[in-house]
């Protein structure tokens, strides 16, 4: 069994609550002494599926779970998903209404406010009688084949659309999953979430009811006991359609549709339905005057549907009752539908012939054929005037025979039935044509979709390449810049550096001078060197260590002369001071030389470098700032360009948008061509096949025939 | 009208779920819980798979309204199934309903109706295991879903349009995803554009966020990205929301933060029509 309820809130509703969804009842339910604790339902054992989980039949609004206590009592329970208004009221206003009525197509059911414990919180079920039957859809797809059965459900139903509306009842939601077919054709309906009974007058509509089954035009505020009338329109009209041409089944509807022979579409637009066309366009004449009669309701009556009205005057249910006995199929079959029965094979129809011989006609030919042969040679022999009379003879004949043969009502049937032939085989190479058409234009159509789509995704590529390009470019200059920046701060720094070094020389110098000047000659005890040579080295100015740098030697003649180096580069020599006594002097300086070095200054002080670091500072700053700018510039455009590209991205995508919604639209327009040929090219296939056959029937009725008919009295 | 086509075995819809796999995701989730990412986001799919197939439920039956492909981003793209569906992209609902990896009994705490709290157990169908490992290629993953998309419209032109549902903790690591998910929402048939909605994971420790009308209350640029790349949520699905609880505008957007996503799958409409949108 299956439920699909649906419910519809108005906008002065109450804070709705959220309902436990299908997966948390599922949850709930793995502990039934739990979920149903305190109630007769605790322990109850669940129908769980393949992977041991309670097995849900789901809808919309709601899910039912097979459940079996301990006396083996087997309920449905309804869990909702989403909360309904005033639900337990509707339930008890329709349980009392219904409990008044002696129709056997109910089914019990008790509401429960505090039902089932789903996460610490308490929610209402519907407990219902289980029903051992299968929903319509599964029902029809089963007995196709068998319209006698479908016939009876028709009937069936329409006794049920007249009992609920005698009873003053709406059900709400007429459709496949709520009709319920027992194995004896008994019809159960289900899934009274929104019926209609007399004490809910005045209320809104709680559900409007499956889509493929309901007018456009319903809304919530129709709720009433008439609101079924559309509903029932279209499952009755479904039922006689199949009982009447099994095919149907086949060509209006796809393999697993929610719907019976018609859907939605078919009412928004009912100009433009090919199914409903179909049905109107039907050789069956009773077929075609109950979908001309619906079709008249789609199209002025949509919103006000009148009430349904049956094909054949409803039987009392028990008369209908004995229909499902095992009988001989075709002797209980109603007549309308006797005569549409028939094997798959249909035998074909007994040859025509001709029945009405006129006996003057008769004897006027055999006659002429006896006198005709002496006409000639009487015309010789006796009289000319005779070749006359017998070619007026002769003539005549000719025409009275054609008259008869005119007359003769087979002869009729035989033109009408040869000129439907030749229209069907028309008709049938149209539709062959057509099909045709589609088919070239179903690859016309790929073709185009894909370039379409080629086209878009170079755009694209294009333009995520534009972008890299435009970004790379950026980069390359932000980084040309910043290194251009980069060398100018390196520049600098060895500038700052290079004077530092300078002044740390500097500085080296004049601490090595200080030290040396500390070291008079005359108390430097070189050897050899007294005071008489201390004065001479005075008298050129070298008092102490600081005052020479070095002594070189010039060669003069056979001698080499010593010659100190003053500070200032000058050479002087020294009265008395030759090659040796220089050269210990000078190491005398050497040797302080070397101590000053030890202890010479290795760093500028913090007071020395702080000028030279002001001095760069400023330019320091001037390039970090310039840097960060930079920096900073360069992300601001490189958020400009993506936001660029997303922009024209979105754009691009519109435009795809766009062009695949155009593509869709003509894909759907055209599947549904080219489903739609194909059953007008079967269709068509058949009933040229059929008008053959009817065709061949009269293959006798010829004037050939018809003389010889008249002749010999044999068609 | 768009977004109104039926949706039914002979003109099924499909989901395309992508699901980040980075390595990011081993790092737990905001708010002081202690579960990673990728646990959370797998149970999301792992629920929302649950979900489907009990809503698609019929009395012979898990029917095939849908077709389910679950994609996996991270080390690598690719279906993220495990078990007798590995490997594979599209898979008819049924199928995904009769074959998870496996069936976990879970034991959890839940309240007794009476004040208490009492132990029970559940079952709990598994298809897609967590993983954390590797970069976050959202552009690639958007792609695959994608050619998914585009092939199932081409297909199937009159369906209600694909829903493609994107879980991820945001930081996209192959580039901008805006455009490869606008690139998915230009697959359309002739009842509307495919929509993308995204489940946002984070350890950034705010308010949880459910469908929203604006990226106001969002806490990070990766949030609003996500949130601008969101379909708009289609009226019918509105008028559920609505239904349960969800303050829905025209503005709002199939995005969610740090919140449970399941309730999508009561958002949508399967043979029964919503008169009042009309």
């Amino acid at each position: 069994m299956t439920t699909s309820p649906s419910f519809t809130w108005t906008s002065d509703d109450e804070p709705v609550r959220a309902f436990p969804s299908g997966a948390a009842y599922v949850e709930a339910l793995q502990n039934t002494a739990l979920c149903f604790r305190g109630t007769d339902l605790a322990g109850a054992e669940v129908r769980v599926d393949a992977l041991g989980r309670p097995r849900a039949i789901s809808g919309n609004f709601a899910g039912v779970f097979s459940l079996t206590v301990s006396d083996g009592t087997r309920y449905a329970i309804k869990c909702f998903t989403r909360e309904a208004r005033e639900q337990a009221a509707r339930y008890r206003a329709v349980g009392e209404h219904l409990a008044r009525l002696d129709d056997d197509w109910t089914v019990g059911f008790d509401y429960v406010s505090q039902g089932i414990l789903v996460e610490g919180a308490w929610y209402p079920v519907l407990r219902m009688e289980w029903v051992e039957a299968v929903s319509l859809i599964r029902w029809i797809e089963q007995n196709t084949d068998d319209p006698a059965a479908v016939s009876h459900v028709a009937a069936r139903f329409a006794r049920l659309v007249a009992e609920l509306a005698a009873a003053g009842v709406g059900h709400g939601d007429l459709q496949h999953g709520n009709l319920l077919i027992g194995a004896d054709g008994s019809v159960k309906l289900v899934d009274y979430d929104g019926m209609y009974v007399p004490a809910l007058a005045g209320l809104p509509a709680a559900e409007t009811g499956h889509r493929n089954y309901q007018s456009p035009d319903r809304t919530a505020s129709d709720f009433g006991p008439e609101i079924d009338r559309f509903s029932s329109w279209v499952v009755y009209l479904s039922l006689v359609a199949l009982a009447t041409d099994p095919s149907l089944w086949r060509q209006l509807r796809d393999e697993d549709a929610e719907h019976l022979l018609l859907a939605e579409p078919d009412f928004a637009d009912p100009a433009a339905s090919f199914r409903l066309a179909t049905l109107t366009s039907h050789p069956d004449a009773r077929l075609r005057g109950l979908a001309e009669r619906f079709q008249e309701i789609l199209l002025h009556h949509r919103a006000a549907p009148p009430p349904l009205e049956p094909v054949e005057p409803l039987e009392p249910l028990d008369t209908v009752r004995t229909v499902m006995a095992p009988a001989p199929v075709n002797a209980a079959l109603p007549s309308w539908m006797a005569e549409r029965v028939q094997p798959h094979v249909p035998a074909p129809p007994p040859l025509v012939r001709f029945n009405r011989r006129a006996p003057a006609l008769a004897v006027l030919t055999w006659a002429l054929s006896v006198l005709l042969p002496l006409g000639v040679p009487a015309a010789i022999f006796v009289e000319e005037a005779i070749a006359v009379a017998d070619v007026s003879a002769l003539l005549a004949w000719t025409a009275i025979t054609t008259l008869g043969y005119r007359r003769q009502p087979e002869r009729s049937r035989a033109r009408d039935a040869r000129a439907e032939r030749k229209r069907l085989h028309r008709a049938r190479l149209a539709a062959a044509a057509r099909a045709t058409r589609l088919d070239k234009e179903t690859r016309k159509i790929t073709q185009e979709a894909e370039k379409s789509k080629e086209v878009h995704d170079y755009k694209r590529r294009l333009l995520q390449q534009r972008h890299n390009a435009r970004l790379g470019a950026h980069q390359q200059a932000v980084k040309q810049h910043l290194d251009r920046i980069d060398r100018d701060r390196q520049t600098s720094l060895a500038r700052m550096h290079l004077e530092e070094q300078r002044l740390l020389a500097v500085r080296q110098k004049e601490h090595l001078r200080a030290h040396l000047a500390e070291f008079p000659v005359k108390t430097a005890g070189v050897e050899g060197v007294g005071p008489a040579l201390t004065t001479n080295l005075e008298a050129v100015g070298i008092r102490t260590a600081a005052d020479f740098v070095g002594v070189r030697y010039d060669v003069q003649g056979p001698n080499r002369v010593a010659i100190f180096v003053l500070v200032d580069g000058r050479g002087v020599r020294v009265a008395g001071i030759g090659e040796v006594k220089a050269g210990r002097i000078d190491q005398w300086r050497a040797r302080l030389t070397v101590k000053a070095a030890n202890n010479r200054p290795t760093s500028l002080t913090p007071a020395e470098h702080q000028p030279i670091k002001d001095r760069f500072a400023a330019a320091k700053g001037r390039l970090d700032a310039q840097y960060k700018q930079v920096l900073d510039e360069a992300a601001t455009t490189t958020r400009e360009l993506q936001a660029a590209l997303r922009a024209e991205q979105a754009v691009l995508a519109d435009e795809m948008k766009a062009a695949n919604t155009a593509t869709a639209r003509i894909r759907v327009d055209h599947d549904r061509a080219v489903a739609e040929a194909t059953v007008v090219l079967e269709r068509a296939r058949q009933a040229a096949a059929d008008g053959n056959t009817r065709a061949d029937a009269f293959r006798t009725i010829t004037y050939r025939r018809y003389l010889r008919f008249t002749l010999t009295g044999k068609g | 009208m768009t977004y109104a086509a039926e949706i039914s075995r002979a003109n099924p819809s499909c989901f395309v779920f992508l699901v980040d796999q980075s390595a990011s995701m081993s790092d737990p989730i905001g708010g002081g819980a202690r579960q990673r990412k990728a646990d959370v986001v797998a149970d999301a799919i792992n629920r929302l798979l649950a979900e489907l197939s009990v809503k698609c439920a019929k009395e012979e039956g898990v029917r095939d309204y849908f077709h389910i492909a679950v994609i996996g981003y991270g080390h690598t793209v690719g279906s993220a199934f495990t078990g007798p569906l590995a490997g594979r992209d599209l898979v008819p609902l049924s199928q995904v309903a009769d074959k998870p990896a496996r069936v976990e009994k879970r034991v959890k705490k839940v309240p007794d109706g009476a004040g208490g709290l009492v132990e029970t157990t559940t079952r709990f169908p598994v298809w897609v295991d967590p993983v954390a490992n590797g970069a976050t290629p959202m552009c690639r993953a958007l792609s695959r879903a994608e050619a998914l998309v585009s092939d199932w419209v081409a297909r199937h032109p009159d369906c209600f349009p694909p829903i493609v549902l994107n879980l991820t903790d945001g930081e996209s690591t192959d580039g901008d995803p805006a455009s490869a998910a606008w690139a998915v929402q230009t697959h359309v048939s002739a009842d509307g554009a495919a929509l993308l909605f995204n489940l946002h994971v984070s350890a950034a420790n705010a308010v949880p966020v459910t469908f929203p009308d604006t990226d106001s209350a969002l806490p990070d640029a990766y949030a609003r990205t996500l949130f601008d790349m969101s379909s708009l949520l289609p009226p019918h699905m509105r008028f559920y929301a609505m239904q349960q609880g969800v303050m829905a505008s025209d503005k709002t957007r199939g995005f969610v933060y740090n919140a449970d996503i399941t309730s999508l799958v009561q958002f949508l409409d399967i043979g029964t029509r919503a008169t009042d949108l009309r």
